[in-house]
């Protein structure tokens, strides 16, 4: 498919899915990377986060409510860099961008209006703040001895 | 990363089906047998048996001597089964959906949504210690003379339910019939039965005493045994107007209670005062949602004064931009009608519409989707239509609207008022006044205001008027616990 074309309810709630999968792949490899300080606890964390907003997000989905389906319109996968970002080097910037872009990610969808549902919206906007505080914490997290 | 993609079935294919009767699988003694393709590539995926008499007498006898116990089990008792099938529905949730778009060609979306719903009625009549409750009045007769009324079961009843929504319907009546201390046979479309197997595995999972539950495979002959059965006390039905009619009446003959729903042509009505892109959006989903097979489905969407021109515009470009497929893509958002007899009928009707005048601005006939030789019917438009026209008065039950104008609120009122149907009807308008004065007047049992699907949730019942109902009482509710039940009065003097 067209990787920008989010069309429908589970369109969007797959590619969440697949996001935060990626996302605590991502942070179990910043954890068990060469990196000191609080990095390796923090990683762990937000890899354990991530894994439990699976489960929400399965939990989500199957409590669709069909009298409120619509078509999504206008609705946009993330850009290339969100791929970059999960799949290349698990350092600490690449932590905080990815945390950053999965935000704008869930704070678009969350604006997607009634195509989305009420209780999807509320937990979509939950994850965007979320990981706008786990970038902020990425980036003031100290990490001695790595660059 | 994180793509859409199509997600796998749950199996290729599900083989013949049994009947499930006295808690026990059961080869029918059926000598004719249905394929059961899958609309979105034609493949068959199961074989259906035609039940006989003597498999349809074979669940009522088991359903039957099933019934005294089961009665005797306490209602709290009798939810603690439902419990445990709501649980093990959570389980397969997902298997429930991807067997719906197998079988019945809806989209995964719709698929999730209908599970939910059946889910949701066997929450609701979890309830049924509270639901099922009777009513007492201390010295209610006279003086030292109380009076009370009790709810009791009547025995063995019977669901038949349509193809449109093969998991949710028969969800619609068996938790309150069982719930209310009945014991019941389930008949599920012979067009898309695998899922209803499927949940019948669950139900011999959930540990329901034998008999209390059981599943007969069949068409048209296994529901007349049904309803000429001298043991079974009433009928739960949805399908065509026609057939729901021959079924209040065939049943009712026989002395049962029925509840019949019928067909359905829908009326959306759009005020020059409506958000328009908001309404469309809502509209769009109601016209073409689950292919238009919906007896909720919006068939005819009326533009009064104005707003008409825009509205028209606006519907059509937005329904051009749905895209069509097989359900399991998580991108599509309509999938194939149910059979390749209900496409060409479909298609008829456009054809129909086209020799009667109506100007086809969105034609779905020649819609083909790569690598599926399906049932695939693109949606349509027909703009210009007037209210003789054959499109505008019967029911099509795919992805076809009409597209009328109006001059005003009272026009509209009286074309829905007229129509032989009386399902649902909706009206978009930010006029409270209008509003009200369109749920007051309007004949039709389920009333969307800004909302083009009004579908009742399970503890409000599923209403219909007219000739999209047959019978006092509804489906879901309060209506559900009444017609499974019988009232007792009892008036208690003590010397």
């Amino acid at each position: 498919m067209d990787a920008a074309e989010l069309t429908t309810f589970g369109a969007v709630l797959r590619f969440s899915l697949n996001l935060e999968s990626d996302a605590s792949s991502f942070f179990d490899r910043l954890a068990n990377g060469p990196l000191g300080g609080e990095f390796p606890k923090l990683a762990r964390e937000l890899a354990a986060g991530h894994r439990r907003r699976t489960a929400l997000l399965e939990q989500v989905r199957s409590r669709v409510n069909e009298m409120t389906l619509e078509p999504i319109r206008g609705l946009r996968s993330p850009d290339e860099g969100l791929g970059r970002a999960v799949g290349g080097s698990a350092t600490p910037a690449a932590a905080a961008d990815l945390e950053e872009a999965i935000a704008r990610f869930y704070t678009e969808v969350a604006s997607a209006g009634r195509a989305i549902l009420g209780e999807a919206t509320r937990t979509f906007q939950r994850f965007a703040a979320e990981s706008g505080r786990n970038a902020v914490r990425l980036r003031t997290a100290q990490s001695p001895g790595f660059p | 990363m994180g793509e859409p993609t199509l997600l796998p079935e749950v199996k290729p294919s599900y083989g013949d089906l049994a009947n499930f009767i006295g808690g026990e699988w059961r080869t029918p003694r059926a000598t004719e047998w249905l394929e059961d393709a899958n609309p979105a590539n034609g493949r068959v995926i199961a074989r259906v048996p035609l039940s006989t008499k003597e498999d349809v007498d074979e669940a009522v006898q088991a359903a039957l001597a099933a019934w005294d116990e089961w009665r005797e089990t306490p209602p709290l008792s009798r939810a603690r089964y439902l419990f445990a099938l709501r649980d093990l529905l959570e389980e397969r949730f997902e298997d429930l959906a991807r067997v719906l778009v197998q079988d019945n060609g809806k989209t995964i979306d719709e698929a999730r949504g209908e599970v939910r719903r059946a889910i949701e009625n066997v929450e609701v009549a979890s309830g049924i210690p509270s639901l099922m409750m009777g009513y007492t009045l201390e010295d209610g007769a006279a003086a030292g003379i109380d009076e009370e009324v009790l709810y009791q079961p009547l025995g063995v009843f019977a669901g038949i339910s349509p193809f449109n929504f093969p998991a949710m319907v028969q969800f619609w009546f068996w938790p309150y019939a069982v719930a209310t201390g009945n014991t019941w046979i389930a008949k599920p479309s012979e067009q898309d039965p695998i899922v209803q197997s499927m949940i019948f595995e669950l139900i011999e999972r959930a540990g329901f005493p034998p008999g209390v539950v059981n599943l007969v495979h069949g068409a048209k002959d296994t529901v007349n045994a049904i309803l000429d059965h001298p043991e079974v006390k009433g009928v739960s039905f949805v399908g065509s107007s026609a057939v729901a009619k021959h079924i209040y009446a065939r049943a009712a003959a026989a002395g049962k209670r029925v509840q019949a729903g019928g067909g359905a042509k829908n009326v959306l009505v759009v005020l020059p005062d409506a958000k328009l892109d908001k309404s469309v959006s809502n509209m769009i989903s109601s016209c073409y949602g689950c292919a238009g097979e919906r007896c909720l489905a919006g068939s005819v969407v009326v533009g009064v004064g104005d707003v008409h021109g825009a509205l028209r515009e606006k519907f059509t470009d937005a329904a051009a931009r749905i895209k069509v497929g097989y359900g399991l893509d998580e991108t599509v958002q309509m999938g194939p009608v149910i059979s390749r007899a209900h496409q060409e009928r479909v298609l008829g009707f456009i054809d129909q519409g086209e020799a009667e005048g109506a100007d086809v601005s969105l034609d779905g006939r020649g819609v083909k989707v790569p690598g599926y030789p399906g049932y695939f019917v693109g949606p349509t438009v027909l703009n210009g239509v007037t209210p003789d026209m054959r499109v505008a008065k019967e029911e099509i039950f795919g992805p076809v609207v009409s597209v009328f104008e109006a001059a005003g609120l009272d026009e509209v009122i009286d074309l829905i008022n007229r129509s032989p149907y009386g399902n649902a009807a909706s009206i978009y308008t930010s006029s409270g006044k209008a509003a009200r004065d369109f749920r007051y007047r309007v004949r039709a049992g389920n009333i969307g205001i800004n909302l083009g699907v009004a579908a009742p949730m399970a503890y409000f019942p599923f209403s219909g008027m007219k000739n999209s109902f047959f019978g006092d009482l509804h489906p879901q509710g309060r209506d559900a616990i009444r017609f499974f039940t019988e009232s007792k009065v009892v008036i208690t003097r003590w010397p």
